[in-house]
């Protein structure tokens, strides 16, 4: 086994209360500054998800303000780290149509769609895509958004496949309960899938810039972290 | 009076040296190294995906437009590569510069440059995915970079400890490199940090029904969006999916204290082995699986990490750093 390159260069001095010598160790006042530095950055890497919703005016306000925000948002500290939380997603996917002048299929799929996107993070990515659609700023209405998201994958559709209209689907996946499974009942069966919405794009609207949906009235309660990084 | 104020004084400068040693002791940097090596290797592969459809997810058109970024962007007080231009020739070099960086991180060359420019590489890309296309990974990812970059993240298994050997600067032994304070704060910093993640975790998880009727594992083996490898027999297994679940979020809750625990370490280290070997192989996320372990080997004990890489590294290095054999002379040949 490896030996210890150097000697341990600090003991505890008897008397001295546990005072420590400084060799190898950066000299006082820079140790100060890292230690102010290193406050700060537990603290905002703690209150950033503590501050997801539900969260206290408190904490939300410190958490979404200037003054954090600045070091949370440029770090991308600003996370709630709820992996499957509060429960285990159900996915969505997104099925698309794209037609030309004549009315003729030119491009028909879905995503994420593991046999089209590969390898499996990629197919990953399509997923997200999908599942964080509706996931916008927090003054939009998610459906708003959804449908922003949506109308915007359409007209990539169009650009991509040189297309006349493209339909969005996009679709919840339920999954099977234990019964179901144990009785054989196929995951993709088409009872587990719900519409949540419907849009279609034409290529005329590509010459126009995307209209960006516009938030309600004015909230007066402390705003949530930046959206989408609550997951 | 006099001997309470001795007992105060006596407390905090205690306080005082405990937080010296706990965040600037020097310590062999191995650990931060062998966590520099897969960070690399992550940020390599994570990116290298993105090339498949690189203009589509990154191109001043496509899945996320320059509206929808226009409106995520007002609140967002960042600033990534992607914000300043989106021409195609721009977004091309500048990931292909990317993936140079993290390939040079991977191996350690110009380690510490190598590090700071994959951190705010990565930085950029996931700041344009969020929202849209980003998840787990991209996070961890990120922190992985910044610790790594604070410490002397080359001082081994890398090419700039070869070069060094190699034109006499450094000991070819490897029990002779300098230990670092500075490799300490990023350990310390990638520790605590990944106690926060565990902790939020698993209080996100208690916000949920699913999590205490232990459902939730049952929800992510059966769902076909997620699942890599059919986990569904566990339908004839409830109460097994039950314990899984439970264990999960007690794995999640308690981290933060037990990992601290010299005699708990090993065991709370091996459940975090069994948890991302699930979601790495049955949720198909190995990355993010990997990742995450990544973050937990800030835990580890410098010798068992040694022990390991130090003979491959050796075998490596003799091979790549031994000096060019004498040239024999030549044999005649016929003409």
């Amino acid at each position: 086994m490896a030996k210890s390159g150097k000697k341990r260069d600090h003991q505890l001095a008897e008397g001295q209360g546990g005072q420590t010598a400084s060799k190898g160790r950066p000299a006082v006042w820079v140790r100060i500054l890292i230690s102010i530095a290193v406050l700060w950055h537990v603290f905002v890497v703690f209150i950033s998800p503590l501050a997801v919703q539900p969260a206290s005016i408190l904490v939300a306000g410190i958490a979404t303000s200037p003054y954090v925000r600045w070091y949370t948002d440029s770090l991308y500290l600003n996370q709630g780290y709820h992996f499957f939380g509060p429960d285990p997603p159900r996915n969505h996917l997104v099925r698309y149509s794209v037609t030309d002048q004549q009315g003729a299929v030119v491009a028909e799929g879905s995503f994420p769609d593991k046999a089209a996107q590969r390898p499996r993070l990629f197919y990953h990515r399509h997923m997200m895509l999908a599942d964080q659609a509706g996931n916008g700023p927090p003054d939009i209405p998610a459906d708003d958004w959804l449908r922003f998201s949506l109308r915007a994958y359409a007209r990539q559709l169009l650009r991509t496949y040189d297309g006349e209209r493209a339909a969005i689907e996009c679709v919840v996946h339920n999954p099977l309960t234990p019964r179901m499974s144990l009785q054989g009942v196929d995951p993709n069966t088409p009872e587990t899938f719900e519409t949540v919405m419907v849009v279609e794009e034409s290529a005329a609207a590509l010459a126009e810039p995307l209209p960006i949906p516009a938030p309600p009235a004015p909230e007066t309660t402390a705003e949530s972290l930046p959206a989408g990084n609550d997951l | 009076m006099k001997s309470a104020f001795t007992a105060i004084r006596g407390y905090f400068a205690e306080l005082a040296g405990a937080w010296d040693d706990f965040w600037f002791n020097p310590v062999d940097p191995a650990v931060l190294c062998a966590i520099r090596v897969v960070t690399g290797m992550l940020l390599f592969w994570t990116h290298l995906v993105w090339s498949f459809d690189l203009m589509a997810f990154f191109g001043p058109e496509g899945w996320i437009p320059p509206e929808m970024r226009e409106r995520l962007d007002g609140p967002r007080m960042a600033l990534g590569f992607f914000d300043l231009t989106q021409a195609p020739w721009a977004v091309w070099t500048f990931h292909v510069l990317s993936l140079i960086a993290f390939f040079l991180l991977t191996i350690g060359l110009f380690s510490r440059t190598a590090a700071v420019w994959s951190f705010l590489a990565a930085l950029s890309y996931v700041l344009h995915v969020t929202p849209g296309a980003f998840f787990g990974l991209d996070k961890i990812n990120c922190f992985l970079a910044m610790y790594v970059m604070l410490g002397p993240c080359g001082a081994r298994y890398s090419v700039d400890r070869l070069l060094r050997v190699r034109r006499g600067r450094v000991d070819a032994d490897p029990d002779y490199v300098d230990e670092s304070w500075s490799a300490n704060l990023a350990l310390r910093l990638l520790q605590l940090h990944v106690c926060i993640i565990y902790l939020f975790g698993g209080l996100g998880k208690l916000l949920g029904r699913a999590w205490w009727t232990g459902e939730s594992t049952w929800l992510s083996v059966a769902n076909p969006e997620y699942r890599s490898l059919d986990m569904t027999w566990m339908a004839d297994w409830l109460r097994l999916a039950e314990l899984i679940a439970h264990a999960t979020v007690f794995f999640e809750l308690f981290y933060c204290c037990l990992i601290w625990n010299r005699w708990a370490r090993p065991w709370v280290l091996l459940m975090a082995v069994n948890v991302h070997a699930f979601i790495g192989l049955a949720m198909g996320m190995p990355e993010f699986a990997l990742a995450m372990l990544a973050m937990n080997a800030a835990f580890l004990p410098t010798g068992l990490v040694r022990g390991v890489l130090d003979p491959v590294s050796k075998r490596t290095g003799g091979m790549l750093a031994s000096k060019p054999k004498p040239k024999e002379p030549k044999e005649k040949t016929k003409e």
